[in-house]
């Protein structure tokens, strides 16, 4: 099957991920989309200069747009209920290690790097891409599913398919600003890290490539796709 | 030269693994778990009478609690118990000395595998197992995963070894059989483990190896034999998510139920399987049961990170490679049972996971390595050990048996003390939210099996696997275990022991009760146990003798 733009078109279509930031958010949605598509570009092209600078100035705009449409979180400040246990913290330890007990427990640095770390294994959680973060969602987020869990191999695949590509590597170090901006800034963004989107389309279709080769296979796939989309798309629905 | 440099490391890998696993391995965690509780206690009946507390002759699985828990580490320690007597580091000892077999047997594993370019690589992968707050965790207080695990690598070295000698498959297949009655992930783990070692060391046919089989066989005989009663599949059926995937599979729409139902499946299988291999789960947030975690500290430290996606990395490019293809394979089955419960990320059952991931973090750091000036490198290094090690120091050491204390059986000894001072009183434990009091009374005060197993008589010994309830009412020496009967047990003389819910302000006003004692978690802040006095008389002359325990009286 000779379509190289099908399997990005199905990674686009089936996803609720992208209707979510088109309903949304209109200018987020047309940016994730536009990004995506020049990001694949990039990549089927071999990431020629100009393209490249394209790409960066797209995706600039869509981190730019990460951190005025997130809540911001304050890494150091403290409810009353964290104060206490810091306190209780502070005194478990020796009388004598009590420098370094305040060191690790009540230091704005320490609570600030945890706070940073927290934010960005948040992120680093394939569960939250593919499984609506189940099981072990947070209470503080209505989690949804951004791409059905088949895709999960494709996506794997295609990243590691890409990766091998010495050029590509470059671009790939891209991803880790959003998510060190979110570990600056926190989460709390009903859209959930919409950077990485393109990355994660991009990858996924790279990866279903290879199955448009084999009618029966990917038709197969479609039916499979289908079902679990609609199964993503109860569980969105049903409150 | 390097043949002595390997051994020194390894030398000082296996002082740190001593260390970790046995420095206050009575005191750290504080407290008695109750399933510590039964394990001391079953042990120390079966030293003394040859059986268990319920009077079962020598069981395939121990009924203790209604578990039915496996057996293996229980008849070990009765053999401690011979020359021990009943304490907690006798029922602690065991899984410690497991948690430095099994680096041990990491490192011969990872030599046989030839998975590393250099030796010292292999003692790192030794040294990052061992050093995990996994292991660290699952050796000092949780018992039976790791005293399996350890049985299963030794059962897998011996694997290795028999590619060039036929007659290490006999051993081999008697510890793989052994080890599914350790741990009950073992059940599942050892079936699928098996075929895979057969692919990874090319079919054989030596009579080694059917002898091996035939003995696998015999000895997995008796759990056979009992498999299809209740008492079996107990454990298995409790924890699988049969209930949440019926639910899940009516939310979705237009789809009839024999598509609604595997869906419902993939997404729960899947979603569970896909946390053991998360970053977040796996160094950051860890096992969510306070019991079966340590504060502020997952599965591994949060550097590790980035050496591990390096080596998920280097386990796809080098995938042709058949010692590659067997860690990723003994990846995936280790998280399997553990997958198939309802647990978000229940560290105990994905145990055996934590050698590949050990590999795989160290395949990662041998790539950082090979790309990082030697200096550089080397004070990275020295900076993750050291910052490693303070937080294991702060986790463990620090927090652990301060915050924990009350979810690790805390407050059970000083009761069990009180209550054995006071032989004239009557005391009342309320079993509503309190774990299971009678096994740590029966443990802290090393009763007389004999006396407990009188308690159960002939039927519950003929129906010991097929009636699986758990009654938590016992009455024995000066105490009685059961919820409160408000209606009758204010007005006998006892002492009624609660959780701080038990007994409201009002209630005791309301029944003339006193507060006789408190006891409260090391940190001096929750209260663990209440102690009120009745009075049955005051409480008669209020209700002018209306209740019929009045007259009585």
């Amino acid at each position: 099957m000779k379509a190289p733009y099908v399997p990005l078109l199905i990674t686009l279509v089936f996803n609720l991920w992208v209707w979510r930031l088109f309903g949304e958010n209109l200018l987020v949605g047309c940016m994730v989309f536009v990004n995506t598509l020049m990001l694949n570009f990039l990549f089927l092209k071999g990431t020629p200069l100009r393209n490249l600078v394209w790409f960066l100035v797209g995706f600039l705009i869509l981190v730019v747009l990460q951190v005025t449409t997130t809540e911001r979180v304050f890494l150091t400040k403290l409810s009353a209920d964290e104060q206490r246990i810091i306190d209780l913290r502070v005194r478990e330890y020796p009388i004598y290690k009590l420098p370094i007990g305040y060191w690790l427990e009540a230091r704005p640095e320490s609570i600030a790097v945890l706070r940073i770390q927290r934010n960005i294994f948040e992120n680093l959680d394939p569960n939250l891409y593919f499984f609506a973060n189940h099981p072990r969602q947070r209470v503080w987020v209505k989690e949804f599913e951004k791409f059905p869990y088949i895709f999960l191999p494709f996506f794997l695949y295609g990243l590691y398919f890409l990766m091998r590509v010495p050029q590509n590597r470059g671009v790939f170090l891209v991803f880790l600003v959003p998510l060190l901006v979110a570990g600056f800034i926190g989460n709390k963004n009903a859209l959930g890290l919409f950077p990485l989107f393109p990355l994660l389309a991009v990858s996924t279709a790279r990866g279903l490539e290879p199955l448009t080769k084999h009618k029966r296979l990917f038709t197969g796939l479609l039916i499979l796709l289908l079902l679990v989309f609609i199964q993503a798309y109860s569980y969105e629905k049903t409150p | 030269m390097k043949k002595h440099l390997n051994t020194l490391l390894l030398g000082l890998v296996l002082v740190a693994s001593i260390f970790l696993r046995f420095y206050k391995l009575a005191e750290i965690p504080g407290g008695v778990y109750v399933d510590e509780a039964a394990i001391g206690y079953n042990a120390l009946s079966l030293a003394e009478t040859g059986k268990d507390e319920f009077g079962k002759n020598y069981p395939i699985f121990f009924r203790s609690l209604g578990t039915y828990s496996s057996p293996l580490y229980v008849y070990f320690v009765s053999i401690i118990l011979r020359f021990r007597e009943l304490d907690i580091f006798s029922v602690r000892i065991l899984s410690a000395a497991s948690g430095v077999i099994a680096t041990i047997f990491v490192y011969l594993i990872t030599r046989e595998l030839r998975l590393f370019k250099s030796n010292p690589l292999q003692v790192l992968v030794s040294l990052i197992f061992t050093t995990f707050p996994w292991t660290v965790f699952t050796s000092r207080g949780i018992h039976e995963p790791m005293f399996a695990f350890s049985l299963l690598l030794a059962g897998a070295w011996l694997w290795l070894l028999s590619e060039k000698r036929s007659l290490y498959a006999i051993p081999s297949l008697v510890l793989f059989a052994v080890s599914t009655y350790a741990y009950q992930a073992e059940r599942l783990i050892v079936w699928l483990l098996v075929p895979i070692l057969f692919w990874y060391t090319g079919r054989r046919r030596t009579k080694y190896f059917a002898a091996g089989i035939i003995l696998f066989l015999l000895i997995q005989l008796p759990q056979i034999l009992i498999s299809f009663t209740p008492g079996f599949s107990k454990r298995a059926s409790g924890l699988f998510y049969l209930e949440t995937i019926k639910e899940q599979a009516e939310k979705i729409s237009f789809l009839p139920s024999f598509l609604t139902l595997p869906l419902s499946f993939a997404r729960e299988f899947g979603g569970r399987f896909l946390t053991y291999l998360s970053p977040r789960s796996l160094f950051f947030e860890g096992d969510p049961d306070l019991q079966r975690s340590l504060p502020e500290l997952a599965s591994g430290y949060s550097w590790m990170v980035i050496p591990y996606l390096m080596g998920c990395y280097l386990l796809f490019t080098n995938w042709r490679k058949k010692n590659v293809k067997l860690i990723t394979f003994l990846a995936l089955i280790s998280i399997t049972p553990a997958a198939l419960t309802g647990d978000p990320f229940a560290s105990l059952r994905a145990l055996t996971f934590s050698f590949p991931l050990a590999v795989v973090i160290t395949l990662g750091t041998e790539k950082i390595r090979d790309h990082t000036p030697r200096l550089l490198f080397s004070f990275l290094f020295l900076g993750v050990v050291v910052g490693s090690g303070l937080y294991l120091w702060r986790s463990y050491f620090i927090l652990l048996p301060n915050e924990r204390a009350k979810a690790w059986g805390y407050g059970f000894e000083e009761l069990a003390e009180r209550i054995a001072k006071d032989q004239g009183t009557h005391y009342l434990i309320d079993q509503t939210r309190i774990k299971p009091a009678y096994i740590e009374l029966a443990f802290y005060w090393k009763y007389p099996p004999k006396e407990l197993q009188k308690r159960w008589g002939q039927e519950t010994l003929k129906n010991y696997y097929t009636d699986t309830k758990f009654d938590s009412y016992y009455k024995f020496a000066n105490v009685e275990t059961r919820s409160v009967i408000w209606e009758e047990d204010i007005y006998r003389e006892q002492i009624i022991v609660g959780d701080k819910f038990t007994i409201s302000e009002e209630q005791a006003k309301e029944h003339f009760l006193t507060k006789v004692f408190e006891i409260k978690d090391k940190l001096d802040e929750e209260v663990i146990f209440l102690g009120y006095q009745t009075d049955p008389v005051k409480k008669c002359e209020f209700t002018r003798f209306a209740n019929e325990r009045c007259k009585k009286n």
